[in-house]
């Protein structure tokens, strides 16, 4: 970066920050936290310069790296000296107690902050994040928060690096498993109770509080060509309408932290980014906690080549609105230089330590460093059964039927010989997905598809199995074994999918079929005529076209965690009828990507496949994708009735109501997942084909129907126009009710002046 | 002798543009125009603006006609697509002759690359790099155009294109701003010429403004979204290269950017096209670009007419919603009258330019028509144009050039089809004089070879596929044998063969509008095809034939011998021979990265570094940005192109490293032919700004030389920089440099350079 432009975006900094700080003290008005805010002020005024720079810089745990770490001295006399304010991945009563038993030898005693990727689960694994969102339920995934946040801060940890709220449309990128797909609407309310589960209804404070952070700010998912880390660029709207509205809410939610990207944002890497940071985040949506770096990004914007060391990206990151610096050691080997050269205003480094200690008295730290250091509370967290439960709750509720012919599903417990067939089919680990702990005792926790199914049966049932292939196989070796036990068997059970590590951070695909010959096999064991039931289990939208146009039955696994196995058994045998939806579109090619539900209608819409010509349409490949975003079946066949509308135009300030009679014409009681969708028809900007705007879970009795109804008001039909203000244009919108995105029933209102 | 005339005319051109032509000149036709406008009611002035689709004219009843009748009503303002003189002059005629006004109309034409003389494809054009080659092809294709009834062409199209899916790729120059604004520049002034006046000018139309080649996910018409940044530095310059060569008119796209239909889109119409760039032209929509605002969402016929005449489009095409609507929007103040005055004048200044005022029938000179059409010089200058075109991929253990003896087996259902050699919007050429691979062989061999043909496959197996890929009568005579009989067939006559060379790849109508693929393979009958020869064991070249940048990874490892030969134009069997049989010496290089796998795309050679980028010469580490299953290389770098023979970089030598201010920096390496035969480099300079306010191209092309050195010779190729050529567009939208360290490369393609750091300074 050039000094001289820096200068200018220094002293216009200086000017935000103040400006905010004095906007931020008018408006604290509760009393508690002015307690705080005087705490604060009273601790800041104690410190030297260095002491401050301290606060903002943090430090890995030695036990695991998910970056190119930086060599350093001795950490724990860096703590003493009151050089570090956090440090991450230090886990365990132990450890946590032995590092902050050491910050309390510092000067100022200040505590330490203990920080951890808690994303789905800690002992008690949970479905990956893709996969919960697939449940669309919002109660649940508040719950699996709030028990990785029992079970965490039981461990001594403070704070989770999640939720991940970041919008993908691309499932190359392998950090799909980690948020909530493609959809703001759905993405906003999975982290709004995702914020609310790890930091508990009552809030930070409570030694089974987590303090959540919301990552990674911002348009991180939207990496060129899917590709980790890859360059970000987008219009402003595009940022507004579709990147921002999860971080929106979490920060609305009361998130603590957030985390900065490693991505650059047009041209700005997000660390360095002012824009996001400062006039979005912390002006605009007026966010009173701290911003904590990806790991290393300060000091990588020097290979992103807009700063030239790591000076340079100390200023540049404070400057923006980065408050602690995660592992570059660009801020303590350079702030207190850059303050005294005038670079950086001691106002920003009050402003950052400021953010961090509120948090630090919020956790009740100063009070007891030590309360989250609770040996017994850490036992008991251990093996607490009930979490097992819960987790078993949720996995089942994650699981898509993506295909049942001729209901071939649900599968008789009294069936006679059941094979078992696949790289999966005796997994363990490979179950709980990336992100996830391993502990010494996995092997027996960790419940497999065979100790799932074994479960069910009744006595008289005899099972088969054959692992076929491994997940990333060349060799067919294993396919005779797997099409000789597959023609014994009455039913075949085949689980494949991709490796715990084929999806999360930098893993990235350009080919996202289902890995190896795990489809050849699914073809070879299909050949023998028998029934034959697939289960993917995955990190992303996979392609796997032969078995969706040949296999009758699918189900779509995700990683479900340690209950995997009882779950997954759970829905074969119809223990539980599934209910799953997907949270994103399903391609049909690599070639088609990226594709997803809410996208513009273009000047040149293809109505339909043999609608192509001089149509925005591939002349080789559908304009559909092959499972449409909300898609999922269930054993229950719901049927909807036409939408009735309570008015058909309706002003600002009142509501319109919507509603459907849903009905289940089936011998199986079920949960149906109906989804809002609306249609802005015509705009200032071009406006989606589609965007969800509601959905419920509705649980029906066989044979038994309900009036379902959405109300819709103003609020709803409000986007960032292209002067990025937020406003409902009147006129004419459609209103959608249906069970996916692509198969809805249709109405239309007018919004009036 | 016509190369040095034309040089000749290219130097008085530029001087004339140079200085600012006298001022007379506009006064006189501001007086002009000025005058007529005052005699033009509303409703003539609205007539002007509108563009409709004729249909086909039938001379003798041009008059009686549907739109005879409203040419009379003076409420036509040009037509397009109308081929000969005769329907050509009809109409005008109907104009100047029984209108009120007597206003002569503008006749456009979709003269894409090159008239009846075809010549290739403009991606295959970008890829001689030779800025002489591609104007003199526009010159040739304005001089053919215009002495048959043309004025005006809807070319040159500037789009940056880096989704290889997207079949409008074909039509452009490629994913480089720097070269797709020289080539811009070059299309601009072979077109119009000295002066719009002559009679063999034909007004340019740059195309599609703005942004419409990075249509998401490469599916044609899609939606455009990306920062101003971006398209300040990656996709505007063409444009504005194009605009500042003076082209005439602009057309604008059919996509929304950031939102807003680039059709309604003030932004660009007005605030980036007139008041920044100074563009005194006028501005048409592409085909019924205002009504799809419909589509696009933006409201019914009148509403959308309104915004596109607000946001500063002057000419309707097709649609007629300025005709139909722009009247009662006035009444209602939606648009005014200065909004229609404005747009009326750019159109009439637009024909006075032309000289159509003084002459309506200034290209209707039947003379011209038998003269200087599809002239042996124009011929020539196609099939130079071809052979310069050609990418020579692979070439292991020199199998090419062929020897003009023995036996050759040509396969491939691309081997022998006169309709796919033009390529894409070639609609003023002559099929049947096209000349097929098979022709061209049978042309440089005579009887001292012999050459044997089979199919060996159709296009692809799904017959509907094939429908679409052979569309406006390209067809490829789908053959009803089996795919086995038609490969034992192949199979023979490979069996008698000293060599094969397979034609293979895509039909010309698989590339161009509305013909994305998602698959941009070789088709599979095709592959398989391929497949089966290489297992003869006979030496194997293939002749890949393609409007796009190919997935041919499986090819670039099992065949010996790959030559990229596009759609060569008329021709395109002539140059193919040319080049295969050693007449002339490849010396193509790609415009566009070839992908090594669909799931990569996009991959451009000038993307951004990131934070974790991949250290040199690793294909993978763990927390880098890559892919855990392809290595972040494209198959074929930008730049990319060999030749039959070896050409040596030294080291580069800098007139110094750290410079300052408006200083200038030499910077030259020597090229040596290290091989045995005659052969051109395009010698490449790209610089890299290491640090910036924002994050900069790992690369970017800065200059390019195209050298011709005989076996052995030695040659310095020197490169001037100034601070001029490290400008950038910054956060401020501010065109400017800044100080610091750069390193300045010099190669034979982007990902193979010498490399060398420097320091400037202000």
């Amino acid at each position: 970066m050039k000094i001289k432009n820096l200068k200018n975006l220094c002293l216009l900094l200086i000017a935000t920050v103040q400006v905010f700080l004095c906007t931020a003290q008018k408006k604290a008005t509760g009393k508690s936290s002015k307690t705080i805010d005087q705490k604060v002020d009273s601790v800041l005024k104690l410190m030297t310069l260095d002491e401050k720079i301290g606060q903002m810089n943090q430090y890995n745990g030695d036990w695991a790296a998910t970056g190119p770490i930086t060599q350093d001295g001795d950490k724990q006399n860096q703590i003493r000296k009151g050089m570090v304010g956090s440090m991450l991945n230090v886990t365990g009563v132990d450890h946590t107690r032995t590092l902050q038993e050491v910050a309390m030898q510092s000067r100022l005693k200040i505590p330490l902050l203990f920080g951890q990727d808690v994303i789905h689960g800690y002992r008690t694994i949970f479905p990956v994040p893709l996969g919960e969102a697939a449940s669309w339920d919002l109660d649940a995934i508040q719950q699996s928060a709030r028990i990785a946040a029992i079970e965490a801060s039981a461990a001594g940890v403070h704070w989770t690096f999640a939720p991940m709220v970041d919008i993908a449309r691309d499932p190359r990128w392998g950090r799909v498993m980690e948020g909530a797909g493609e959809d703001p609407y759905l993405g906003s309310l999975i982290a709004t109770a995702r914020v609310k589960g790890f930091q508990g209804n009552d809030g930070l404070g409570n030694t089974n509080a987590l303090m959540a952070c919301a990552k990674h700010f911002a348009a991180y998912g939207a990496a060129v060509g899917g590709r980790d880390y890859n360059s970000v660029d987008m219009s402003l709207q595009q940022l507004y309408n579709i990147y921002l509205p999860p971080f929106k809410a979490a920060a609305d939610a009361g998130a603590a932290t957030f985390m900065n990207s490693f991505n650059d944002l047009n041209g700005i890497p997000a660390t360095a980014n002012a824009l996001l940071q400062r006039d979005i985040l912390k002006s605009q949506w007026k966010f009173k906690g701290f911003v904590v770096s990806d790991w290393g990004s300060v000091g990588e914007m020097i290979k992103h080549g807009n700063v030239a060391d790591c000076y340079e990206a100390a200023m540049a990151a404070a400057n923006a609105g980065s408050d602690m610096d995660m592992e570059s050691r660009c801020y303590i080997e350079n702030l207190a230089r850059l303050v005294k050269e005038g670079k950086v205003n001691i106002a920003v480094v009050d402003d950052a330590v400021k953010r961090i200690l509120k948090k630090k008295f919020e956790l009740g730290l100063f009070d007891d460093p030590f309360r989250f250091c609770n040996k017994e509370r850490e036992q008991q967290q251990w093996n607490n059964k009930s979490h097992l439960a819960v987790e078993r709750e949720i996995a089942k509720k994650s699981i898509v039927l993506l295909k049942n012919e001729k209901q071939l599903l649900p599968l008789s417990k009294q069936v006679k010989t059941i094979a078992l067939i696949g790289p999966f089919a005796k997994a363990t680990s490979d179950n709980l997905g990336f992100w996830s702990y391993d502990w010494p005792d996995d092997s027996i926790r960790i419940i497999s598809l065979w100790e799932g199914v074994k479960s069910k049966l009744s006595s008289g049932s005899q099972m088969l199995y054959a692992k076929g292939c491994g997940i990333a196989d060349t060799s067919h070796a294993g396919f005779a074994e797997a099409v000789s036990i597959a023609s014994n068997a009455d039913i075949i059970i085949m689980s494949v999918g991709e490796a715990r590590d084929m999806s999360g951070e930098a893993k990235s695909r350009s080919n996202i079929h289902l890995p190896g010959v795990q489809e050849e096999l699914i073809q070879a064991v299909s050949a023998t005529g028998k029934p034959v039931v697939v289960l993917i289990s995955a990190g992303r939208p996979l392609i796997f076209n032969w078995t969706a146009d040949n296999v009758p039955a699918i189900m779509y696994t995700w990683w479900l965690g340690t209950e995997a196995g009882n779950a997954m058994s759970d829905v074969l045998f119809g223990d539980y009828n599934p209910s799953g939806k997907l949270p994103m579109s399903f391609p049909l090619t690599e070639g088609q990507l990226p594709i997803y539900y809410n996208h513009f209608n273009t000047g040149r819409p293809a109505m339909g496949d043999s609608d192509r010509n001089y149509r925005s349409a591939y002349t080789d490949l559908s304009i559909y994708p092959k499972y449409p975003f909300g898609f999922g079946l269930s054993y229950s066949n719901f049927t909807y009735s036409d939408i009735r509308l309570d008015k058909n135009s309706f002003r600002a300030g009142e509501k319109i109501t919507a509603s459907v009679t849903l009905s289940n014409n089936s011998n199986y009681d079920g949960t149906e997942i109906v989804q809002l969708y609306i249609r802005d028809m015509i705009g200032s900007i071009v406006r989606p084909v589609k965007e969800l705007k509601g959905f419920q879970k509705i649980f029906l009795k066989k044979g038994e129907s309900k009036t379902v109804s959405f109300t819709v008001s103003e609020n709803d039909l409000k986007f960032y126009n292209d002067k990025l203000q937020y406003a409902a244009e009147p006129g004419d919108f459609k209103l959608f009710i249906g069970t996916n995105s692509s198969d809805v029933k249709e109405t239309s209102f007018k919004l009036i002046k | 002798m016509k190369r040095i005339i034309l040089s000749a005319l290219l130097l008085a051109s530029l001087q004339l543009s140079a200085q600012n032509k006298p001022a007379t000149a506009d006064v006189k036709m501001n007086q002009f125009v000025t005058s007529l406008m005052q005699k033009m009611t509303l409703d003539e002035k609205i007539g002007q603006l509108n563009l409709p689709g004729s249909g086909d004219i039938v001379t003798g009843q041009a008059s009686n006609s549907d739109i005879g009748k409203k040419i009379k009503e003076g409420s036509v303002g040009g037509l397009f697509n109308i081929k000969s003189i005769a329907k050509i002059r009809a109409v005008q005629k109907v104009a100047v002759e029984e209108s009120r006004l007597k206003i002569p109309l503008i006749f456009g034409m979709d003269v894409i690359h090159g008239y009846q003389t075809t010549f290739p494809i403009p991606l295959a054009l970008s890829c001689t790099w030779d800025m002489n080659l591609i104007e003199q092809s526009a010159r040739v294709a304005a001089t053919e155009a215009s002495a048959d009834g043309i004025n005006w062409t809807f070319s040159p199209m500037v789009d940056i294109a880096r989704d290889p899916r997207w079949g409008r790729i074909a039509e452009g120059s490629g994913e480089d701003a720097f070269l797709g604004s020289a080539i811009a520049k070059a299309m601009v002034r072979g077109y119009q010429g000295t002066d719009l006046k002559n009679k063999n000018s034909l007004m340019a139309c740059v195309k599609h403004y703005a942004m419409y080649g990075a249509a998401e996910a490469g599916r044609d018409y899609n939606t455009t979204d990306m920062s101003k940044l971006r398209m300040f530095n990656e996709y505007l310059p063409p444009y504005k290269a194009a605009v500042d060569a003076g082209a005439g008119s602009v057309m604008a796209s059919f996509n929304e950017v950031d939102g807003v239909p680039a059709t309604g889109s003030k932004f660009l119409m007005t605030d980036v096209l007139r008041t920044r760039w100074g563009f005194k032209g006028f501005v048409v929509t592409d085909y019924t670009g205002i009504n799809e605002m419909t589509a696009h969402g933006m409201g019914d016929t009148q509403t959308v007419a309104a915004l596109a005449m607000r946001a500063g489009i002057d000419m309707d095409m097709v649609g007629e919603g300025f005709l139909t609507t722009l009247k009662r929007s006035l009444k209602e103040g939606k648009v005014t009258q200065k909004q229609i005055d404005d747009a009326c004048r750019l159109i009439l200044e637009a024909k006075y330019k032309l000289g159509l005022f003084d002459n309506p029938y200034k290209n209707c000179d039947e003379q011209r028509a038998q003269t200087e059409i599809y002239t042996p010089a124009n011929i020539k200058a196609s099939r130079t144009t071809a052979t310069e075109s050609f990418v020579l991929l692979k070439n292991k253990g020199n199998i090419l050039p062929l020897k003009k003896s023995g036996t050759i087996a040509l396969i491939g259902p691309l081997g022998d089809t006169k309709d796919n050699m033009p390529g894409t919007w070639s609609v003023a050429t002559d099929f049947d004089k096209a000349i097929t691979v098979k022709e061209g062989f049978q042309n440089a061999l005579g009887n001292n070879a012999k050459i044997l043909y089979a199919k060996g496959s159709n296009l692809v197996y799904d017959s509907l596929y094939e429908e679409r890929a052979t569309m406006f009568g390209r067809g490829l005579h789908r053959d009803g044998r089996s795919a086995d009989e038609l490969r034992n067939e192949a199979l023979s006559i490979a069996a008698q063969s000293d060599v094969i060379v397979a034609a293979l790849g895509e039909s010309s109508e698989m590339s161009g509008e509305s013909s994305s693929r998602s698959d941009i393979r070789i088709p599979d009958a095709q592959r398989d095809l391929l497949a089966a020869l290489l297992k003869t064991g006979k030496p194997v070249v293939l002749v890949l034939f393609a409007g796009r940048p190919m997935e041919i990874k499986w090819e670039s490892e099992n065949v010996p011998a790959i030559l990229n030969v596009w759609f060569g134009g008329s021709e395109a069997g002539n140059a193919i021979a040319d080049v295969l049989f050693g007449d002339v010496n490849p010396s193509g290089k790609l415009t566009t990265t070839f992908p090594q796998t669909i799931g990569q795309v996009p991959i451009f050679y000038a993307h951004k570094n990131t934070g974790r980028p991949l250290d040199e010469g690793k294909w993978f580490e763990k927390f880098r940005s890559n892919y855990i299953d392809v290595s972040n290389d494209p198959l074929y770098p930008f730049g990319y192109g060999l030749s039959y023979t070896n050409f040596n970089y030294g080291d580069i030598k800098l007139s110094s490293t750290a410079l300052k201010g408006n200083q200038r920096l030499t910077a030259s390496v020597t090229v040596t032919n290290a091989g045995s035969v005659t052969g051109k480099e395009v010698v490449q300079l790209y610089i890299r700004d290491l640090v910036g306010s924002i994050t900069r191209p790992v690369k970017e092309l800065k200059g390019f030389q195209k050298i011709e050195l005989k076996a052995g010779e030695t040659k310095t190729v020197s490169f001037n920089i100034t601070p001029e050529d490290l400008k950038f567009y910054n956060a401020d939208l501010k065109y400017d440099w800044e100080s610091g360290d750069f390193e300045i490369m010099i190669g034979t393609n982007s990902s193979d350079v010498k490399k060398v750091k420097i320091n400037w300074v202000k």
